[in-house]
């Protein structure tokens, strides 16, 4: 006799190699019968009259094409954020430093107290600290200068240890930052220099004042504190130490817009570096790869083998490409860099105006190209990169 | 149909509720982009109620800030790439984690700020949005349309399997033996029919689940439910299912309760696929699109098995 386990599991496995099936079995599509996006995002947010929305899940029901759409916009969806319980708020703002507080008294009585030394005359760095942390264990006499007095070393490591220990994250950060800061700054300023930059063609058009401050967006990167943008906490950490720095003087008006298209780039560029970017081409079979961030690779059988191309004209973080023929690839990065290879292997850097950060490109042949930078701005070209007009 | 007429007081009250003000956008212009969402809405022309109840519901603070794009506004186009990038970004990750949807979402964002021309003039994306979903969720659907799209465009290029491979899945299915075959074939149909009977909505969540192979979670963010709920309701699914399945055997069938037990355990029994289609196993759509079953699935245990 068959369990009832038995049979749930049975028709568990029905549906699934049944429905399954269905995925495989697609009929040819035909326009106009199935979900757009438009429709879809409106159901999924549950915008709909209520007729249309029951006429759209009756045909998502039987549909495979929109089910696969729907199945694809689902994996997009973000996950819901749920509030923190209110035990643990209250618990991680009020215990962490009660707790810390009480080690270190704790600390700080329980430690062995030896006889104190013959007394000493600090120096005034000295006095001024043990002043603030010891006022009790003042030593008021003599005249000679001698070696701080050990007495309270035990206690001042003791609870140099536990201070530190609530704040040693934040404090790693920091140091971390300050650290990565500097080198930033260095790998910013070597680009240009490190790369043989053709001369910068010539720019046509008018500069108007809205342009101006997308101008400044890109090239002048500001360092003043802003909370937009948060989606992109987790990857610009690197960004989040600049608004910690203290404004520099000498650029403090381009304010938050320059900020957010900076902060834009390197999380862009960042992710960019992570994991390799590809890029199609019309040819099935052909396609290119920025891997790293900095280097280019090919493949000419659907992404099975990569063959890296002959050494980039150019370093410096490379974001994204398009390829609007099989042999054409063009790449854009950071800084104004813009490749361009006709034979599929051998990319030549194309002169540009600026030395901006490029966020994407289209083109239609090795000649013709638009590109746009991460502050919106858009420069095309139609002699590979001589002239650019804006 | 005809655009619905707009009454000046109605626009102004719909422009302050939409913060318009911050992109200067100018009444006329969100006035349009009103009347085109409204004309695709209605097949006949509504009346000033209808009209008015329509508009109030858009999201129209995302309506104007698309308009203001697609007319040019820098402040407008700034929020965008603040706002709404990442996570473009971010949807062009989830739905390829090796970067392959990267260039969609590039061409989507190039897209959006009008890097394509008619007529001499300007095209933004923008301007196809109509404020009935939220920017965000637009933005999503129309990258995952743009997914499909690619993937099938690109299994059209794909060549057929060769003879050899054909003859050996025949030879395969010709092998099986001829009374499990009976009972897997009754089982199908029982279920068919089972499936058939289903509401639309149980059928979509049990697609979702097992065609699709979609995560309890992300079929609960799909169809605004709980996990639990999307849970609770396969399980009520399944069973519903097993019992018409079993009546349907019995009754239609006219099958023994040792050949009943025989069918479900012929299901049960796994000495292979039974199903041409699944044996041919050829969905590149299928298989791309089945990315791997996220972690909270297994979290969510079995799913009321």
């Amino acid at each position: 006799m068959q369990r009832d386990d038995d049979r749930d599991r049975a028709i568990d496995r029905a549906l699934r190699e049944s429905l399954g099936a269905r995925v495989t079995a697609l009929p040819e599509m035909h326009a106009g019968e199935h979900l757009d996006g438009e429709r879809l995002a409106a159901w999924s947010d549950g915008s709909l009259r209520p007729d249309e929305a029951t006429m759209i899940e009756r045909h998502l029901a039987d549909c495979a094409h929109c089910q696969q759409l729907l199945a694809v916009f689902a994996r997009t969806s973000p996950p819901q954020v749920t509030s923190e319980p209110l035990w643990r708020r209250w618990r991680l703002q009020w215990l962490v430093p009660i707790a810390t507080a009480a080690t270190a008294v704790a600390i700080w009585v329980a430690a062995p107290r030896p006889q104190p030394a013959p007394a000493a005359l600090p120096t005034a760095a000295q006095t001024g600290e043990r002043e603030t942390a010891q006022t009790q264990h003042r030593i008021a006499a003599p005249a000679e200068p001698a070696p701080p007095a050990p007495s309270d070393q035990p206690r001042e490591k003791a609870l140099a240890r536990v201070l530190r220990s609530p704040t040693d994250a934040l404090a790693k950060k920091e140091t971390l930052e300050r650290r990565e800061e500097p080198k930033e700054r260095a790998d910013e300023s070597a680009k240009p220099s490190a790369s043989p930059v053709p001369a910068a063609p010539q720019l046509r058009g008018v500069t108007t004042a809205s342009e101006n401050a997308a101008q400044t967006a890109d090239a002048a990167p500001t360092v003043q504190g802003n909370a937009r943008a948060r989606d992109e906490k987790p990857a610009r950490s690197l960004a989040e130490a600049v608004p910690t720095r203290p404004t520099p003087p000498a650029a403090p008006a381009a304010g938050a817009a320059g900020r957010s298209a900076r902060d834009d780039v390197v999380a862009f560029s960042s992710r960019r570096t992570a994991t390799p970017v590809e890029i199609a081409s019309p040819n099935a079979s052909t396609r290119w790869r920025i891997v790293g961030g900095s280097q280019v690779e090919r493949s000419t059988n659907a992404g099975a083998d990569w063959q890296a191309t002959t050494p980039l004209p150019a370093t410096g973080v490379l974001t994204t490409g398009m390829s609007p023929s099989a042999s054409v690839c063009w790449i854009v990065g950071r800084a104004g860099i813009v490749l361009v290879t006709s034979d599929g292997l051998r990319f030549t850097r194309v002169a540009f105006p600026e030395p901006i950060d490029l966020v994407s490109v289209t083109a239609t042949d090795d000649r013709h190209a638009t590109v746009m930078s991460a502050g919106g701005r858009m420069f095309r070209t139609e002699d590979q990169g001589a002239n650019w007009t804006r | 149909m005809a655009s619905p007429p707009l009454d000046r007081a109605l626009l102004a009250r719909l422009h302050t509720k939409a913060r318009a003000d911050r992109w200067a956008l100018p009444l006329e212009s969100f006035g349009a982009a009103l009347q085109e969402s409204a004309r695709r809405a209605f097949e006949k022309t509504p009346d000033r109620r209808q009209l008015e109840k329509y508009l109030d519901s858009l999201h129209l603070e995302d309506l104007a800030l698309a308009c203001a794009c697609a007319e040019g506004s820098d402040a407008a186009w700034e929020h965008v790439i603040r706002e709404h990038r990442p996570a473009l970004y971010r949807a062009a990750d989830a739905i390829d984690p090796t970067g392959g949807a990267r260039d969609l979402a590039d061409s989507l964002y190039a897209e959006l700020f009008g890097l394509t021309e008619r007529d001499g003039e300007r095209r933004s994306h923008f301007r196809y949005f109509h404020g009935r979903s939220s920017l965000a969720t637009w933005l999503r659907a129309v990258l995952a349309q743009r997914h499909v799209d690619r993937l099938r465009s690109r299994r059209r290029l794909d060549p057929l399997p060769d003879d050899e491979a054909a003859m050996a899945i025949s030879a395969a299915v010709t092998t099986v033996e001829p009374a499990r075959a009976r009972y897997v074939a009754i089982m199908r149909g029982a279920i068919a029919a089972a499936v058939a009977l289903l509401a639309p909505r149980d059928r979509l969540r049990l697609t979702c689940y097992y065609a699709q192979e979609l995560t309890l979670a992300q079929i609960g963010r799909a169809l605004g439910e709980h996990e639990a709920t999307v849970s609770r309701h396969l399980t009520r699914t399944r069973r519903t299912i097993r019992d018409t399945v079993e009546r349907d055997l019995a009754g239609r069938e006219r099958l023994s309760a040792a050949e009943i037990a025989e069918c479900f355990a012929s299901v049960l029994d796994d000495p292979g696929s039974l199903d041409v289609a699944d044996l041919l196993g050829s969905d590149p759509i299928g298989k791309e699109l089945v990315q791997d079953r996220s972690r909270d699935k297994e979290t969510s245990g079995a799913a009321g098995r």
